[in-house]
């Protein structure tokens, strides 16, 4: 080669690795999830959800069952404010799904496949651009369980531990609705299918009514749904500001969810090419 | 030994009972333009997207300066440039910030990413359109980004997914020159394209594809001598003239003619020089003519002579 302006190095004599470090791999979700928040930032819309439900659910379920389960809205709201969080949350978790497939859909996720980044940061940054949506919930359900007169005696601390634990658990399920997202034909597709799984769910749990007034044999579908678990750690960080046995069943349930579906996600991802 | 750009054996790829690449066999010498010719459906982007990691061969190898798409995939993706058919940017963002996130991806920190950023856009002309959303970018300036991207790293290797179907000439000529431009300094291309002409002009080597195989491959003179050349037609004033003027065109250039109309002669013409012989001849017998034009070989008759049928018919297949 005589070409005095070459700036492109042969491919030849290129010093690669064909591995991806640890670091790399969060350096790219990073990056990953700061453009999620610039799309969140162009397109104020895709908010609306995180934004209305816990408004709605939290002024139309306190008022609908406080005085009949509770007595009144007072002593209802320790009980529901951490259903409607847990519940809202979740909801907020297929969305995820569903925006995925949508982001997929674009020409965009090719040139992150043929680049040489970490395979999971697409994934993992839209995920985590998504924890932002999850803070948006769980802030305004809070807020407007103060308004509406919840004075919690867990304190900050219990107010602040249970959002992080709610905003954990979501990210870690959304890999569940992600890998719908991923194998999905159509977004709406996504919606369909998460809802069928999501209603009973979140309903079927101890979010708005005590499990002993429910038939025995759905008490113990109740007691097993991992949503219950999770609503009953927020209950004791929030009313009690206690870290409980649900709090660590929560997290390892969380866990468990991740180590499933972490893997067959980014393999399906891959594969849908 | 001489380490190829791309060098692929035996390259498949089926879509359930559809072969899409069916055993492809390509060596691409580091420096060069090398133009995968074909039309709609024939297994151009399926096999660009084997060489670039983005699909896994059902059967063959594919090596990118030596390295396994398949077991190196990571390394051959450090050495290489997407830009697909559809436009690989993201439509929400801006220019800028389109270039930025794929340069911070690539390990530039931010600051060399917007540095890096601002100069791409410069040399390609988008510095005033940066910061308006994509939405309102014209099918060529994403084109001009869609490239910008693949830039950003300098890979050696640049795959384009036919870079001009869709531009207005002025649009595709500023490609064809920033095409040129990267190979002298020093990157290797592979284009798709449906073009004859395009191949014709950029590359140094061409490969036509059919169903999946390829069906010819050499420099671009070499593949137009294989398929004849262009195509001298003749207009002849009057009727009582074409025997005769058939017989000097036969006799002038050597070759057959046709009668595609009663008074038009056509004859495939190999050498431009001797047309003027031809012309001299035809007007010494007093013949006059109505016109007198030149036909380039089309794509479609490129397939016809090559694989001896047309052009699958637009919209029965999908590439």
């Amino acid at each position: 080669m005589t070409s005095t302006t070459a700036v492109i190095i042969p491919g030849e004599q290129r010093i690669l690795k064909n591995h991806t470090s640890f670091s790399q791999t969060l350096r790219n979700s990073l990056t990953m999830a700061h453009r999620g928040l610039i799309r969140v930032r162009r397109n104020p819309e895709q908010l609306f959800d995180v934004v209305l439900q816990p408004i709605l659910f939290t002024l139309m379920f306190t008022y609908l069952f406080g005085g009949a389960i509770a007595g009144g809205v007072a002593a209802y709201l320790p009980i529901i404010i951490p259903g409607i969080l847990a519940q809202t949350i979740i909801t907020a978790s297929v969305v995820t799904g569903v925006q995925l497939r949508e982001d997929m859909d674009k020409g965009v996720f090719n040139r992150f496949k043929s680049m040489p980044i970490a395979r999971i940061a697409p994934l993992a940054g839209a995920l985590m651009a998504d924890t932002v949506r999850y803070l948006i919930a769980t802030v305004l359900t809070f807020t407007m369980g103060f308004i509406m007169g919840l004075r919690p005696e867990g304190g900050a601390f219990g107010v602040i531990a249970a959002s992080l634990l709610v905003i954990a658990f979501a990210w870690c399920i959304s890999w569940i609705f992600a890998l719908f997202g991923v194998i999905a034909k159509s977004a709406s597709g996504v919606q369909g299918i998460s809802m069928i799984i999501l209603f009973p769910l979140t309903f079927l749990s101890n979010a708005f009514v005590p499990v002993s007034t429910l038939p025995h044999w759905l008490q113990s579908f109740v007691n097993a749904n991992p949503v219950s678990h999770l609503i009953t750690a927020i209950r004791d960080l929030v009313n009690h500001g206690v870290i409980g046995h649900d709090f660590w069943l929560t997290i390892a349930g969380a866990l468990v969810i991740l180590a499933i579906f972490v893997p067959l996600t980014v393999r399906a991802y891959m594969r849908k090419a | 030994m001489t380490v190829y750009a791309i060098e692929a054996q035996g390259l498949t790829k089926k879509f359930g009972d559809n072969i899409a690449v069916d055993a492809v066999d390509l060596k691409v010498p580091a420096g060069v333009i090398y133009g995968v010719l074909g039309p709609n459906g024939a297994g151009k982007t399926t096999t660009i997207n084997m060489l670039a990691t983005l699909l896994k061969p059902d059967a063959g190898t594919a090596k990118i300066f030596g390295h396994d798409v398949v077991h190196e995939s990571q390394i051959v993706r450090q050495l290489i440039g997407v830009t697909g058919q559809y436009a690989s940017v993201d439509e929400k963002l801006s220019a800028i910030e389109n270039l930025i996130i794929f340069g911070r991806l690539l390990g530039l920190s931010s600051q060399q990413a917007r540095q890096k950023a601002e100069e791409l856009l410069e040399e390609f002309g988008l510095t005033d359109a940066s910061k308006r959303p994509l939405e309102k970018f014209s099918g060529g300036m994403r084109r001009r980004l869609d490239l910008a991207a693949s830039l950003i790293a300098q890979p050696p290797l640049i795959f384009l997914d036919e870079p001009t179907t869709g531009l207005d000439p002025r649009t595709r000529n500023q490609m064809w020159r920033t095409i040129r431009r990267l190979v002298k300094d020093g990157s290797t291309i592979l284009l798709t394209t449906q073009y004859l002409e395009e191949a014709d002009q950029l590359a140094d080597y061409i490969a036509v594809i059919d169903k999946g195989h390829v069906v010819a491959e050499g420099t671009p003179n070499e593949l137009k001598r294989s398929i004849g050349v262009a195509t001298l037609e003749v207009g002849v004033s009057d009727e009582k003239f074409v025997a005769k003027a058939t017989q000097i065109v036969e006799k002038v250039l050597g070759v057959k003619t046709q009668n595609p109309a009663p008074q038009i002669i056509t004859a495939p013409m190999a050498h431009p020089d001797i047309v003027t012989d031809l012309l001299i001849a035809l007007r010494e017998q007093g013949i006059k003519l109505d016109e007198v034009s030149v036909q380039k070989p089309t794509l479609d008759e490129v397939f016809f002579a090559l694989t001896g049928k047309a052009t699958p018919k637009k919209g029965n297949e999908n590439d």
